[in-house]
């Protein structure tokens, strides 16, 4: 039985790990800012005392000397973060994962293959690629499935108007990527794929018959009469209503007996840090939508395929 | 004079361009079309054997099993695609499907699960075909609505395309559950 998000939430809050994480970083930060207060301001009142006068040169060694604490201000802030960051990872994160799956396994640190990521051919130039927060579990203990946050980025070289060697860096696709077994195999390939409002939409696509579908969704296949029988007017309305509600693009792609999906949402599983609550309920609700839909729309699309004789 | 004729000349390749337009949508419409032929046919070729298996059950159907084999053979015989006829007969195809469904011997028969699961895979496969034709019909009337198209596709002698309907025997069965 899956919980609601209101029930999960009130559960993690009274987590004591977490209370303790959260206590212990707002206490570093408050010493912290405390220490990096009275560090500047003493080194600032001893140079100024000693010297007692205020020329460029004085104030521009203050400038940079304070901008170096507060460089090695973020440097521990950032530490005591990842120690939160990995808490709330191994509790809220993997809570919500066994909420929805079943045998589930989180590696926070783990990549997933780009191999496997290019396997969901998305045409697309990249030449960094970062992953990380992989799992692996089952959908209503049979279908595999294996997601993970991904960063593709592309670096460009170019010469400026000087004549040096500049560095662009342009990120391609930042989200979460699931790939799922089906025990069955469509024969053929079907991509829905979000539309970009004003791009001109490819010629080879499949007109469906949901006007509402059409604005935000292109599908390409090579059986328009699988991907007509799959894409059910109920399946449908849900890739419209979850896109409506969560102001998100994703792309789904099912190739033979494979389905693949990846959500355009820029980091995922991280902790929100906030200074009022515990927990950032805004962001925890986020991965809550985005693992229900998936695991929803698998077993929708599973259930489709099983009933369709192909 | 010189403006006049090139008014002319954008008013022709305006009028080819929709011609052209136009075209190809009832193109795509008639191989939609074609498409749930092919699926039909395939249906329907299925029909003696669905015949064979239900008549010596169902001795009181006779009447829809000689009728279903008369429509399909009276179907073959016409070269033209003709919709109508053949959704009454996928309609008569349902109702044995249905009939069936009241003799238990029949439906534990493995010969008659088989072309159960066949005609359903076809049925499905049809719906999805029907969806495409309408889709493509509704493409193409729409177009044929806006303007300036509604004009030129008039003087042009296009004529807005019919849609599928819903078949007779599902209309039967709607009225069957909101009357319940």
């Amino acid at each position: 039985m899956k919980k609601e998000f209101e029930t999960i939430y009130q559960e993690l809050l009274e987590e004591e790990e977490i209370k303790k994480q959260w206590n212990k970083y707002q206490e570093g930060k408050r010493k912290l800012n405390i220490i990096i207060l009275l560090v500047i301001i003493l080194f600032d009142a001893v140079i100024l005392w000693t010297t007692k006068e205020f020329t460029s040169t004085i104030i521009t060694l203050l400038l940079i000397w304070n901008f170096i604490v507060f460089i090695m201000a973020n440097i521990f802030y950032s530490k005591n973060q990842k120690k939160y960051n990995h808490t709330f990872k191994e509790i809220v994160i993997k809570k919500l994962l066994d909420n929805f799956y079943d045998d589930v396994q989180y590696y926070p640190a783990a990549k997933m293959p780009y191999d496997t990521y290019n396997e969901g051919d998305y045409n697309e130039q990249y030449n960094k690629y970062y992953s990380d927060d992989l799992f692996k579990a089952k959908i209503d203990d049979k279908s595999n499935i294996e997601c993970a946050e991904i960063k593709t980025q592309i670096e460009k070289k170019y010469i400026d108007n000087q004549g040096r060697v500049q560095k662009e860096v342009i990120t391609i696709f930042n989200g979460l990527f699931a790939k799922i077994d089906i025990n069955k195999s469509i024969n053929t390939i079907l991509k829905i794929r979000t539309n970009w409002i004003g791009l001109n939409r490819a010629k080879d696509k499949l007109e469906m018959d949901s006007q509402e579908f059409e604005k935000h969704f292109d599908v390409y296949t090579q059986n328009n009469i699988i991907a007509m029988q799959l894409l059910t007017s109920d399946i449908m309305m849900k890739l419209v209503d979850f896109k409506n509600n969560m102001k998100l693009k994703y792309d789904i792609g099912i190739f033979n007996n494979k389905i693949y999906i990846r959500f355009m949402t820029g980091p995922m599983f991280e902790a929100k840090i906030s200074n009022k609550e515990i927990l950032d309920k805004k962001s925890i609700e986020k991965y809550y939508k985005i693992l229900q839909f998936t695991s929803e729309l698998a077993e929708k699309l599973i259930e489709v395929i099983e009933e369709t004789e192909i | 004079m010189n403006i006049l004729i090139i008014i002319i000349i954008i008013i022709l390749i305006i009028t080819l361009l929709i011609y052209n337009r136009l075209i190809k949508l009832r193109n795509k419409i008639k191989q939609s079309e074609s498409g749930i032929d092919i699926y039909l046919n395939q249906r329907f070729d299925l029909i003696p054997n669905l015949v064979e298996c239900v008549k010596g059950y169902a001795k009181h159907e006779k009447e829809v099993l000689q009728n279903t084999v008369s429509l399909r053979n009276e179907y073959n015989k016409n070269r033209n695609i003709d919709l109508k006829q053949a959704s009454k007969i996928n309609g008569n195809i349902n109702k044995i499907l249905a009939i069936a469904e009241g003799y238990p011997q029949l439906s534990a028969n493995e010969q008659y699960i088989n072309l159960q699961k066949n005609l359903e895979k076809m049925e499905s496969q049809l719906q999805a075909a029907r969806r495409i034709y309408n889709n493509d019909v509704t493409i193409y009337n729409t177009k044929l609505e806006t303007i300036p198209i509604n004009i030129i596709g008039k003087m042009l002698g296009f004529r807005k395309a019919e849609l599928l309907q819903i078949e007779e025997y599902k209309r039967e069965n709607i009225n069957l559950e909101s009357e319940m």
